[in-house]
């Protein structure tokens, strides 16, 4: 596997991934895909096709061609189907862990991130980001399904929108968040949306903005799932997108194309629900609960999942949960029947 | 008779420690091991009272005003919770930076209410996500650093 090469950095932190991006779209064109999150719009240039196709999906429900100021531009390549070789490690080493060593920079507006073989690298000052993988083939599936979460995390952060961790599904007139550990219910319980008349925003991170009114901001349109959950929905199975896959990778499915229509690109945010399951019932129920039971669900794994994590997340989520009602969502046996708990929840709740 | 402490204590919070407290629940997050915390009972307005910066000895009279309880009764409930809280590294003993700030939390009421021992409840479920993803090690001297067992990690 290529990994990025150590180098001195004269000239600037972005001095060799600019040059390599360009030597890269020089040899495979620049094929781009415009988004907006949050009103924000981002531009993203892929060098070739080989990463628009592995990436671009999850974007495909936020794409947009009404300009904006601001914007943020993204460039994307991989040295596996453009022949343009490893970009220079930025920062210093952070240990590591079993997919490689980690590193980070940070210095003047720049901020760089290279883990699981990828590299992450955002100029905030001047809004151009840089994103590269070796191989797309080889992109983990948290890559894949959640791509460019280091540089939108910085990038929607300095504009107010926090990525938290947590699924939504609502409408264009409000929705709820859905927050817990991994393995609390949170993909079944959004995935199990998909057909319900619900629309799909996100099972596992998307962008949360306290002021002017709690809002949900989409990310990804994707979903993940473990193997053995895949039986809930039976429907979903032909939409894998992984069907081969690592042991330890979920599946994924991409809500754009499972269920066309469906995903949304955000909704005023109607109230937090905390899934648990109980399977006492075939019903799922919903049963008030404290803001800080639904901070805790929310915030640690937010906070420990975000590079670096942000000294006043915890305040922001804390704000949030502190403006909408709270809930334990109790999954019963049957999934198909979560929406319409769901549904009422949102009938009742201004 | 018991007695008195011989010194008055103060306490600093950790500054790799965020913490929350809403409805008189408080959550308290480290992160540089990943562990988080509820705050049960009384422990809230300890803790609230702790971090404004008020001593062991304002902490009791202060719980005296709130809850139905004598000195000798909070001291032997308050004195444990303290000693957990610094075993956790959550706080550690210290100077007074200055007078405490005003606390928030349960006030001096015309009717005291029913004491509830404090106590930390304790969640390392976020240790996996840590040992995964190492970058979030940090401490006084900033944002990222190289911890010295890297190797072990690899």
């Amino acid at each position: 596997m290529i990994s990025p090469r150590s180098a001195s950095l004269p000239g600037g932190p972005t001095t060799g991934v600019e040059e390599l991006f360009d030597a890269a779209a020089a040899a495979e064109g620049i094929a781009e895909q415009r988004i907006m999150i949050g009103g924000l719009p981002i531009r993203l240039r892929f060098a070739g096709e080989a990463m628009r196709r592995r990436i671009g999906g999850s974007f495909s429900h936020l794409v947009s061609e009404e300009p904006g100021e601001g914007e943020l531009i993204v460039d994307v390549w991989d040295s596996a189907s453009t022949g343009v070789g490893a970009p220079p490690l930025l920062g210093a080493p952070v240990e590591g862990d079993g997919t490689g060593p980690i590193y980070y920079y940070e210095q003047d507006g720049v901020r760089a991130l290279s883990r699981w073989s990828t590299l992450s690298v955002l100029d905030g000052g001047s809004g151009h980001a840089w994103f590269w993988t070796p191989d797309p083939a080889e992109l983990l599936s948290w890559d894949w399904a959640s791509p460019l979460r280091a540089i939108l995390h910085w990038w929607l952060g300095r504009h107010g929108i926090l990525q938290v961790h947590g699924g939504a599904v609502g409408g264009p007139d409000g929705g709820v968040l859905v927050v817990g550990r991994g393995g609390s219910g949170k993909s079944t319980t959004t995935l199990a949306c998909l057909s319900s008349g619900l629309r799909y925003a996100g099972d596992d991170f998307v962008g949360i903005q306290v002021e002017p009114e709690p809002w949900v901001h989409s990310l990804y349109s994707s979903g993940k799932l473990e193997p053995h959950h895949l039986e809930r929905f039976p429907s979903l199975i032909s939409a894998v997108a992984n069907p081969v896959r690592r042991k330890e990778e979920k599946a994924i499915v991409f809500a754009a194309e499972a269920a066309p229509g469906v995903p949304i690109t955000g909704f005023p945010l109607r109230a937090v629900l905390v899934p648990k399951v109980v399977a006492a019932e075939p019903q799922s129920r919903v049963v008030p609960t404290s803001p800080v039971a639904a901070l805790a669900a929310l915030a640690p794994s937010t906070i420990f999942q975000l590079h670096p994590p942000q000294t006043d997340a915890l305040a922001r989520m804390s704000a949030l949960v502190r403006q909408v009602p709270c809930f334990s969502l109790e999954l019963g046996s049957d999934v198909t029947r979560i929406p319409e708990t769901i549904l009422a929840l949102l009938e009742v709740q201004p | 008779m018991r007695s008195r402490r011989a010194t008055i204590q103060h306490y600093v919070t950790n500054p790799q420690v965020i913490h929350e407290t809403i409805d008189g629940e408080t959550i308290i997050i480290d992160l540089a091991t990943g562990t988080y915390f509820s705050l049960q009972g009384a422990a809230p307005a300890i803790w609230n009272a702790l971090v404004a910066g008020e001593s062991d000895e304002q902490l009791v009279a202060r719980l005296q005003s709130v809850y139905a309880a004598d000195a000798a009764e909070l001291q032997d409930a308050i004195s444990p919770f303290l000693e957990e809280l610094v075993r956790s590294q959550l706080m550690a003993p210290g100077e007074a930076a200055g007078p405490a700030a005003p606390v928030p939390g349960p006030t001096e009421t015309a009717e005291r209410v029913a004491f509830v021992a404090p106590k930390l409840e304790r969640y390392e479920d976020m240790q996996d996500i840590i040992l995964l993803d190492p970058v979030h090690k940090v401490d006084s001297q900033g944002w990222p650093h190289a911890a010295p067992a890297a190797a072990e990690l690899t």
